[in-house]
């Protein structure tokens, strides 16, 4: 079944997916969603959203090789694929047309 | 020089709660070793483990069913011994496990249960003493009172700093369909 929705938690995941590119495996997104998004957050929590968009079939994700820092685990990078490409710009417009047409958020700052 | 080697009980913890994600396991270790505190890597263990407790569906229901049998033993207890500890914390724990449930019932239930159960508690016995046991007694009682109310509360608190504890915001959820 074809979700119809992403939310705002999983949105904020692929954008960061996104916006890191090629390097985006667990710390990397967090670093990401805590350095633009100004929020702390789980890393067990971005694994979820993770497992859920890749049911989803809006990421995908491979494994790097195994790293002394990392205990001799391997990374898992994450890529977002087409469909979940088309969601976050669906997404964008879903937001666009919520924003236009509010006349308090009209003519400069609060 | 010693090696940054995560706390050998947190890490079990998080081995456990991640359930096979090894490179969840990972980058937990990977963070740790780059200069995250002790501390950092409790919290994500803590939350990791209460996280995917309460996600269980199983383990909610027979957590509400264990709930409300500790409240009314809990209530049945309160009716003979009237101690008010054991009656507390059964409302307390049924309290937390209606809130997943309904959050608004918990905060009801437990001001509710507590407005009854406390003053009671605190005063109700007092007045069968003499004039200079009472004041005391009662004083002792007021504080032990609120004092076993605020230690009990102390779970609330935490959860609620948490976002992803139960007292946090739902997220919303955007319709994609036109």
């Amino acid at each position: 079944m074809d979700r119809q929705f992403l939310t705002d938690f999983e949105l904020i995941i692929l954008l960061a997916v996104l916006r890191v590119g090629e390097n985006a495996y667990g710390v990397s997104i967090a670093n990401e969603i805590e350095q633009t998004g100004g929020r702390t957050v789980l890393l067990a929590a971005i694994y979820t959203a993770l497992d859920r968009l890749e049911d989803n079939g809006l990421v995908t994700s491979s494994y790097g090789d195994p790293t002394p820092e990392r205990g001799g685990r391997a990374k898992r990078f994450f890529k977002v694929t087409s469909k979940g490409l088309k969601s976050v710009k669906d997404t964008q417009r879903s937001f666009v047309s919520l924003w236009s047409g509010i006349p308090q958020l009209k003519g400069g700052t609060a | 020089m010693t090696p940054h080697i995560p706390p050998r009980l947190a890490a079990m913890l998080v081995r456990l709660a991640a359930g096979g994600n090894e490179a969840l396991v990972g980058d937990l270790e990977e963070q740790f070793r780059a200069g995250r505190s002790r501390r950092w890597y409790w919290s994500q263990a803590a939350r990791m483990t209460v996280g995917r407790r309460i996600h269980d569906r199983r383990l909610q229901i027979v957590a509400v069913i264990a709930a409300l049998l500790v409240a009314g033993i809990s209530l049945g207890w309160w009716g003979t011994s009237r101690i008010a500890v054991p009656v507390l914390l059964g409302l307390t724990f049924t309290s937390w496990k209606l809130w997943r449930l309904h959050r608004t019932s918990l905060v009801l239930l437990y001001a509710i249960s507590v407005a009854l159960v406390l003053p009671e508690w605190m005063v109700g016995t007092t007045l069968l003493m003499n004039d200079g046991d009472r004041l005391f007694w009662a004083i002792a009682r007021v504080l032990a009172g609120y004092g076993v109310v605020g230690v009990l509360m102390i779970p609330f608190l935490i959860l609620r700093l948490d976002r992803s504890g139960p007292l946090a915001e739902r997220p919303i959820s955007l319709s994609l369909g036109r």
